[in-house]
């Protein structure tokens, strides 16, 4: 076999039942305490029948364990995770943006933070897969939205050692760290689709951004102005004990509801507008941070600011990332980054 | 009825390398600190070189945060490219850290492996309480012979002169490493339990964090069965969870006792 292969060993399970394996992966300390679907030979294989290249060949490694990937692996973990085969091409891609060196996986892993990957998919993989862009995107309910998060997550759990208490060492943990993945609603967005922004073209995509879980805003919009609903985002962007406030190259997504992208774009606003119009109005005034932080991970030029001026919370507009998802009602949300950690967004390949 | 499934975990490839070449002696050499910008770190790991410097012939040649320019530190990511190269080109030994906390344990492990892998001797700082996430990370990382450097905990929060003490009292330890040689003993009385365990070094992963362990069994295959004893029970949370321990347990008495295959601990944090 070569380096650039791996072979996936196999267990035998004395008896085909949910609780026969769930009780062997707690004796191994694999899985994330769930039920489990049983990653039998003819299950891996129907996973890969979605997927064109060579099943085992090492397609990443994932840090801090120096895991291994290939399309075997991701096959067994959402064949685990309840994946149905058509959204296999989707985990894949998804785990091979999480590799990329810039996310810094190894970091994301190992932090005390509660960081979870968040999982946007984009294009016409959304409607031909079924995964829910619309309400209740974000959980509970939706197979494809449920299944693709979890399979990212059990690879991190198996194959990068994320497990809490060794290569995870997170203080809280949370619930995004079970599932957290959803979809574009380009249906509803004024704007176009988010993976163009990023160069991406390709009619399926997929987006990872490692942060917290979703801050909500709710703007009843009562008032008719456009621009108190990116204040109240703005407030929401703002706050002390985000790893955003020290670090000026972390970004923010923020998802807008339909209703509230409508109003936004009713005013004439372009997603680029909505990204600069929160760059100026999230801001704290200098003295605050350096009363907070001992080191700060600034743009030097945001290090020679005066203590009485308002600094950004984040280092330049293009970090503030739009993205249209959600049903009727006047919410929006935002997840503020882990920090030393950059999205990604990948086309969907096999 | 039987079945056959997959394993979900996958082998681990750590990227292993070879430290670096180590020098015969430290005369002349030029020492750099490689600061990750964690409270007083580079307090005592610059009168760490200091001190290494005026007992070897060796100067110190540049003190240096790990950010771009060196203006700024991140201790959560690698150490920048421009800074790496200066090293490299200044410097020809270096202590770097410190290596007292998760993210910051994982990368001044990954800065010295770096530095070794281009021929540089590196020696991490680390704590007391972080040493075995030290060496598990250097394991994981491909290196697990990493120059390692264990001083009291924490530096955070401590005042100046203790933390030169500590540093002058560590220099013998400091030039051994660098020059390759195994670091003196520590010191203390080795205590062997009637089954020839050593409980010493076991002993060190724990009671800085008020516990203790009581040694069970050796079994005839090995497999050591230990029961972890919480003294202080405000430090429960402080003590390894139980998986790392054992996996360090492990490491720690295979080092000197090569017939141990097992380590299972008794943890009163789990019912």
């Amino acid at each position: 076999m070569s380096t650039a292969e791996y072979t996936a060993a196999t267990i035998d399970l004395d008896h085909d039942t949910p609780e026969a394996l769930l009780e062997l992966f707690t004796a191994r300390g694999w899985g994330d305490g769930l039920p489990l679907v049983a990653p039998t030979i003819d299950r891996v294989a129907a996973m890969l029948a979605e997927a064109s290249g060579p099943p085992d060949e090492v397609i990443a490694i994932l840090q801090p364990r120096a895991g291994v990937v290939t399309r075997r692996v991701v096959a067994i973990n959402a064949v685990l995770a309840g994946c149905a085969p058509n959204t296999f091409p989707v985990v894949l891609s998804a785990i091979r943006a999480l590799a990329r060196p810039e996310v810094n996986l190894r970091g994301v892993n190992a932090t005390t933070h509660p960081v979870a990957p968040m999982v946007i998919v984009h294009g016409e993989v959304v409607e031909r897969c079924g995964f829910n862009a619309g309400t209740g995107g974000f959980g509970p309910g939706n197979r494809a939205n449920a299944t693709v998060g979890r399979a990212v997550r059990l690879i991190l759990l198996h194959v990068a050692g994320a497990v809490p208490g060794s290569g995870d060492a997170s203080t809280h943990g949370q619930p995004a760290k079970y599932t957290f993945c959803a979809a574009e609603n380009l249906a509803e967005s004024p704007w176009g689709g988010y993976a163009a922004t990023r160069g991406v073209l390709e009619p399926s995509a997929v987006t990872v951004h490692c942060g917290e879980g979703p801050h909500n805003v709710h703007d009843a919009e009562a008032a008719g102005d456009p621009a108190l609903i990116l204040d109240k985002i703005a407030s929401s962007m703002t706050t002390l004990g985000m790893n955003n406030a020290p670090i000026s190259q972390a970004e923010f997504f923020v998802v807008l509801g339909p209703e509230h992208a409508r109003s936004l774009a009713a005013a004439g606003l372009s997603r680029e507008d909505v990204s600069s119009y929160l760059y100026e109005r999230a801001r704290l005034p200098a003295a605050l941070f350096r009363r907070h932080f001992q080191e700060l991970a600034w743009a030097t030029w945001i290090k020679i600011v005066a203590d009485d001026a308002l600094l950004p919370m984040t280092g330049h507009p293009d970090n503030v990332r739009v993205v249209v998802s959600g049903g009727p009602g006047k919410h929006s949300f935002v997840v503020p980054s882990w920090g030393m950690t950059r999205s990604v967004t990948v086309p969907v390949t096999g | 009825m039987a079945i056959t499934i997959y394993a979900p975990d996958s082998e681990p490839r750590p990227d292993h390398g070879s430290l670096a070449a180590s020098p015969p002696s430290l005369a002349g050499l030029r020492i750099a600190v490689l600061d990750n910008g964690k409270p007083n770190a580079v307090t005592v790991m610059t009168r760490a070189a200091e001190t290494l410097a005026a007992r070897t012939g060796a100067t110190v040649a540049l003190v240096t945060k790990k950010g771009p320019g060196g203006r700024s530190a991140n201790a959560a990511i690698p150490c920048a490219d421009d800074i790496f190269e200066r090293i490299v080109a200044e410097a020809d030994v270096v202590v770097t850290g410190a290596a007292d906390c998760g993210s910051c344990t994982a990368y001044s492990v990954y800065d010295a492996i770096s530095l070794e892998k281009v021929g540089l001797p590196a020696v991490v700082v680390t704590t007391t309480k972080f040493a075995p996430i030290a060496a598990t990370m250097a394991a994981d990382f491909g290196m697990p012979d990493v120059r390692t450097l264990v001083l009291p905990h924490p530096f955070g929060g401590t005042d100046r002169d203790t933390l030169w003490e500590w540093a002058d009292a560590a220099a013998e330890s400091l030039e051994a490493l660098l020059l390759g040689r195994t670091p003196p003993p520590r010191t203390g009385d080795v205590t062997a339990a009637p089954t020839g365990v050593a409980m010493t070094d076991l002993l060190a992963l724990v009671e800085g964090d008020g516990a203790t362990f009581e040694l069970i069994e050796v079994s005839p295959a090995g497999v050591v069965r230990l029961r972890l004893v919480i003294e202080d029970a405000s430090c429960a949370e402080c003590v390894m969870p139980t998986e790392l321990l054992e996996a360090t347990a492990l490491r720690v008495l295979r080092s000197t006792q090569p017939g141990v295959s097992a380590v299972t601990i008794i943890d009163p944090r789990r019912p």
